[in-house]
């Protein structure tokens, strides 16, 4: 027979040992380190001393309970530990007599009797002042050298009646003997410890529990279900479903563990008759806590929660003061205190501070004990944070007529609802989209994505979904998500965001029909940006510039629709004509990377290089962290012939992106023509590595590459070893065929250099001499035979105008060597 | 030698870090007189004498004892009764002898608790002087009490008792020290000895008490010292960064060399469990320095101007800082007289040179040897700023 273990809202030391372990949620790595501390402090001559602070309900004894059981487990500790454990409520300490008499009873009560009964007896025959001496005494030979663990729980409660001279004694104790080692808790700092005055002051390593966000509770309710023998119910808490729930009431819980625990029982109520009965039932088991609270505060602040429980909402200090009749100084010193205790918290709207309850389930335990005559108003106020307005309407539409009370409760509920602006759960999952975004907590706003996609559904909710699997590199599931609700009728927006999707996870030609699509739908005073950046994707040069012309003649300030139009006219090869709208992009938005990298890379491709440098220094200055201005600000540099320069830019670029493969091709480029091979090799290398043998490097740095050892090779000894070694990295990475196509494309450098002729004959006879004769011979440089030949013959015709040469070849390669000559001799080069 | 974080706790003298040099002069100052020291709270005085207690450098009698409990003259001479009772009985002779002095005045011990009858703290006080005494006569070496507190004792005896009892004990301990050769006293505390003897001569006892003391200021650890606590710390820790010496050089400077801050702050970046740089530092003790909650307490320094100082002298302490915390140098004497002259209606210059000598004694303030001025601590300088609202 299994036996559900026992889960203690208000009393966790009662729990087992196991069942601590397993609803413990987000404070594994502090447990572990004062578990840690305690060890140091039994095991050497070091004491450590921690207190953990945290407002009722916090987990502060469910914390202290477990690293009691994981202290004393260990079997190591056994005989050099004595555990005195002063339990929660330990009223009636009003001395250091009173905390020795309580340590020594406690350690009675556990592990091996090491008090000597008669002895302890004998201290009420002595007057206070002898006791307390003796008492010291006693324990420290009891002690016998062990190391003593006290955990002190409400310690400022045990302070406060010890009074500072109990305090004083208590420390000069500790200072005598290093023999204890403390774990103690406490609801708020408080002046015992904090402040320098004190005889506590700084003695404690404070640690500050956290309330638990929304994946600690579903976490810590998962773990309840789980340690209950409810796989179901776990299943559910952690799916949307279960999370939306989840959510919407975790701003009714305050981060407050407690209260999730209570509303645990509710998760999988759908019924609403169950509800009422539990909500009831919750409420009056939270009363008692919720009045006992109430108890610890002093009559004023009393005045004050009381006053913000019937107040609703936030108010400002100055309100508070006044309803309270104290003054505004008072007020703001009470209030602070509450908030250390966790009974409010404040915000800030301009220079004026809102004070409101931190837990909303406070205000309706302690509402429903005033109100019981009409609980109406708190029970809709959670069925609308609890239902969706479908849910409502729903169970409305089930109910059966005789049902007047509940019908009251839904109707009132749902006429809140369309009264209000917004359904307080979407209200609560946008915010946290909001919020997770903002900071790109990419995993957290996807949970909330999710949820909001159930609870409404619509397609902003989609797209959120979208951006965050994007975000976090799942491009194929970001375009499952959209698949879902893309229809052939869906907007141009849409198919845009399908095709990006495609791209981002490779599916080009999937991409090229999504942005057909954009193209099909009827253009639109908001979609012709999108025309034209589908158009530009597809190469249609032309129609992309007459849909990017119209989206800047219906927005002049889309400074997007500009470099769009700059884009188009570079596809058009019209550069001179591109500058203007570049231009006119970065005076709209001079700050922008995209629009400064268009038009620096403008200008660099037109000659303008210092302008291109400009521009780029520029990137760099605005945004020293993106790689994209030291990538641009290189590539002048470069231009300009300022290898060092341009090296030392391409450097902090592969620093901020070192998965860029592209970098280190720009760095072999400059360290070659530095004359550092090489380093310059090792940089080809890592990028033929990176690249993988399945796409080829941009050919243009192949024959950059080679043309520079040409050039250097021209007026130094040898170009053998270089180009050996060349050879090798390349078919180490399988890319011998991408050394091919650099060295045909090398031939109108080839051709332009200012070299004798016989330079250039030696260059090609020694690549001639580096592959087989015949493609597919058993060679590990075939894949180099018939690039070394087309080189050979276009050199060697071009030379001699031997037209033998080409005669040799076979047809095809004929027709090569010709395309190639034409392209070298004619043709003006196209700068990368 | 990697350590844990541990602010606040009882750090074992084989684990102290950086003050060998200081103990070495204390131990050569002790050879010729006895000693006060002192220190803001938390700089780390009492693991100084904890480590001079465990590894006194020859054979010897060492004491040590935490006296801010005690609160009547009959408490103080039982108290350093109980400390010496095992000694005492460790040499039979002698514990017999005391035993019977004990009965003459009517005491008794109990399980190793030496009791002394109410009303008898003028018996207690010449038990004492005899045990002391005779501990001296059948010892060879030197007897050393380190007392830890002693201004608060002084403090509650003022409180609870008089000016006079507290005098007494002072009195009573110089005139100790006059006629033992060979007996030291170390007396340390957090709240200045000068600042109770100032009272103490205001109620009128002219006594100079503590005047044949060598007094020593326990200063922040040395920049390197710092760097090393905190460099062993984060090996301790396992705190992950790109270059733990940095770090720790970057952790030594912000908090001043102050150990209890290096735990402190490195107990706070463990806890984070992060990789940690020079930013996650300063916003740990950026935090501190605004922080209401304020874990450091640096309000402390704000307050006590107000609890120490009598009310002509604050106004002028609190103009001098300010005028020292908005100030980008330190401030030659001149200057800052003229400046806090013009902020103080009574104008009185000796009076203000008189608070400079008690800010400079309270650690607020130091002066270098060409008479400049400046905060001590650059982080109480940074609070002082915050807090004053006097930007950097």
């Amino acid at each position: 027979m299994s036996v559900t273990p026992l889960l203690s809202r208000f009393t966790p030391s009662l729990m087992e040992p196991e069942t601590l372990e397993a609803i413990f949620v987000q404070r594994e790595a502090l447990a572990q380190r004062i578990v840690v501390s305690i060890r140091e402090s039994v095991l050497t001559q070091a004491k450590h001393y921690s207190l953990i602070i945290g407002p009722r309900g916090i987990g502060k004894t469910h914390f202290v309970s477990l690293v009691y059981h994981r202290i004393t487990a260990m079997e190591d500790l056994q005989d050099r530990l004595a555990v005195a454990w002063l339990r929660e409520e330990e009223w009636g300490v009003t001395s250091f007599l009173d905390l020795l008499l309580r340590v020594l009873r406690a350690l009675r009560s556990r592990g091996p009797a090491v008090v000597r009964e008669p002895e302890v007896e004998q201290l009420y025959e002595l007057s206070p002042k002898a006791a307390e001496r003796r008492a010291a005494k006693l324990l420290e030979e009891a002690l016998g050298g062990r190391t003593l663990l006290v955990i002190v729980e409400n310690l400022e409660d045990v302070f406060s009646g010890m009074k500072a001279e109990g305090q004083r004694k208590l420390r000069a104790h500790l200072q005598e003997h290093h023999s204890w080692t403390i774990l103690a808790s406490a609801q708020s700092l408080f002046g015992g410890v904090s402040l320098q005055t004190s005889p506590f002051y700084g003695f404690f390593r404070i640690v500050h529990l956290q309330q638990l966000d929304l994946d600690d509770a579903v976490k810590l309710l998962a773990n309840i279900a789980r340690a209950e023998g409810d796989e179901d119910l776990a299943a559910f808490i952690s799916s949307p479903h279960g999370r939306a729930r989840i959510r919407a009431i975790h701003h009714l819980a305050g981060g407050n563990p407690r209260v999730y625990v209570i509303l645990s029982r509710f998760l999988d109520r759908t019924s609403l008759d169950q509800l009422v009965q539990l909500f009831v039932q919750a409420m009056d088991d939270l009363t008692p806590y919720y009045q006992a609270r109430m108890q610890w505060l002093s009559p004023q602040q009393r005045k004050i929660v009381e006053y913000l429980v019937d107040r609703r909402g936030a108010a400002p200090v100055k309100e508070i003061a006044q309803r309270a009749f104290i003054t505004h100084q008072t007020a703001s010193g009470q209030l602070k205190q509450l908030r250390d205790m966790g009974y409010v918290q404040s915000e800030s709207m301009g220079r004026e501070s809102y004070y409101e309850l931190r837990e909303p389930l406070m205000r309706f335990a302690l509402e429903m004990k005033k109100q019981r005559a009409e609980p109406i108003r708190l029970f809709v106020e959670f069925l609308r944070a609890w239902y969706t307005g479908a849910e409502l309407r729903r169970h409305l539409e089930l109910l059966e007529p005789s049902r007047a009370l509940d019908r009251r409760y839904l109707e009132a509920a749902l006429s809140a609802e369309s009264g209000s602006s917004e359904d307080p759960c979407i209200a609560a999952c946008l915010q946290d989209l909001e919020q997770h975004t903002q900071h790109q907590r990419w995993p957290a706003a996807l949970l909330a994505a999710e949820e909001l996609t159930i609870l409404r559904g619509d397609t902003a909710d989609w797209l959120a979904r979208v951006s965050c699997l994007c975000k976090l590199g799942r491009p194929d599931a970001a375009g499952d998500v959209l698949d879902g609700i893309l229809t052939s009728g869906s907007d141009a927006f849409l198919w845009h965001r399908r095709a990006r999707l495609f791209t981002e996870a490779g599916q080009h030609s999937a991409a090229q029909l999504a942005y057909l699509m954009v193209l099909s739908r009827p253009p639109t005073e908001q979609s012709w940006a999108l025309h034209g950046y589908a158009a530009l994707k597809l190469g249609r040069y032309e129609e992309a510039l007459a849909a990017y012309e119209r989206a800047v003649e219906l927005k002049p300030a889309d400074t997007f629709s500009w470099s769009g139009c700059a884009l188009a006219l570079v596809g058009l090869r019209r550069l001179n004509d591109a500058l203007p709208p570049a231009e006119r992009a970065v005076e709209l938005a001079p700050t922008t990377i995209y629009v400064l990298a268009i038009c620096g890379d403008l200008l660099r491709r037109l000659g303008r290089y210092e302008d291109a440098r400009r521009l780029a220094q520029r990137m760099v200055d605005c945004a020293p962290g993106d790689d994209t201005g030291w990538w641009l600000l290189g590539d002048a540099l470069k231009s300009m012939g300022r290898f060092d320069d341009a090296l030392a830019a391409y450097e902090q670029a592969a620093r901020l992106d070192p998965a860029a493969a592209v970098r280190d091709l720009d760095r072999s480029e400059c360290l070659a023509a530095l004359g550092r091979w090489d380093e310059s090799i090792a940089a080809f290398d890592a990028a033929l590595r990176r690249w993988g043998p399945g796409e080829g490097i941009p050919v243009s740095y192949t024959a950059g590459l080679l043309l520079h050892i040409f050039r250097c090779g021209a007026s130094g000894p040898d170009w053998g070893d270089t180009a050996e070694r060349l050879v090798d990295v390349h078919r180490r990475n399988n890319a011998l065929l991408s050394l091919g196509m650099g060295l045909t494309a090398m031939l109108e450098g080839l051709l332009a250099a200012d070299v004798p002729a016989s330079t250039v004959s030696r260059w090609t006879e020694m690549w001639r001499s580096m592959a087989p004769r015949e493609p597919g011979a058993d060679d590990p440089n075939s894949s180099l035979a018939l690039p070394t030949l087309l080189l050979w013959a276009a050199v060697h015709y071009q030379l001699s105008g031997d037209e033998r040469v080409l005669l040799d070849l076979r047809a095809e390669e004929r027709r090569i060597v010709e395309t190639m000559l034409r392209d070298a001799l004619q043709q003006p080069s196209t700068p990368r | 030698m990697a350590l844990h974080a541990n602010p606040g706790g009882y750090v074992p003298p084989d684990q102290l870090i950086g003050r060998d040099r200081l103990i070495q002069r204390l131990w050569r100052i002790l050879g010729r007189q006895s000693v006060v020291l002192t220190a803001e709270r938390r700089m780390g005085k009492t693991s100084i004498i904890n480590k001079m207690v465990a590894q006194p450098p020859i054979d010897g009698l060492y004491f040590y004892q935490d006296l801010e409990e005690v609160g009547s003259e009959l408490e103080f001479a039982e108290k350093v009764l109980d400390s010496i009772h095992s000694e005492l009985s460790k040499r039979h002779r002698l514990a017999i002898r005391a035993r019977q002095l004990l009965e003459r005045v009517g005491g008794a011990e109990i399980g190793g608790v030496v009791k002394l009858p109410e009303g008898a703290a003028e018996d207690g006080m010449k038990l004492l002087q005899c045990m002391i005494e005779d501990l001296l006569e059948h010892h060879s070496g030197p007897v050393v009490f380190f007392w830890d507190e002693i201004p608060l004792m002084l403090h509650n005896l003022r409180a609870r008792s008089s000016d006079a009892a507290a005098m007494h004990v002072l009195d009573h301990l110089r005139a100790l020290r006059q006629t033992q050769p060979r007996l030291r006293m170390v007396f340390t505390g957090s709240i200045g000895l000068h600042n109770v003897v100032v009272a103490l001569r205001r109620a009128g006892h002219a006594n100079a008490a503590t005047n044949d003391m060598h007094v020593q200021d326990v200063p922040p650890l040395g920049s390197k010292d710092a760097a090393e606590l905190a460099y062993q710390l984060l090996l301790g820790e396992e705190i992950a960064s790109s270059d733990p010496s940095r770090l720790a050089g970057v952790i030594a400077s912000a908090v001043d060399g102050v150990p209890y801050f290096i735990h402190h702050v490195v107990e706070q970046l463990a806890q984070l469990g992060e990789p940690c740089d020079d930013n996650t530092v300063r916003g740990i003790v950026d935090r501190h320095l605004t922080d209401a909650q304020d874990d450091w307490n640096l309000q402390y320094y704000r307050d006590r101007i107000d609890t120490y100082y009598p009310a002509e002298e604050s106004p002028i302490a609190l103009a001098v800082l300010d005028a020292l915390a908005v100030a980008k140098r330190a401030i030659p004497l001149a200057k800052l007289l003229q400046l806090v002259g013009a902020h103080v209606p009574s104008g009185n210059e000796e009076l203000i040179r008189g608070v400079l000598v008690r800010l400079q004694r309270d650690h607020y303030v130091e002066q270098d040897l060409s008479g400049t001025l400046r905060f001590r601590f650059p982080l109480i300088r940074r609070f002082w700023q915050a807090h004053r609202g006097l930007g950097a």
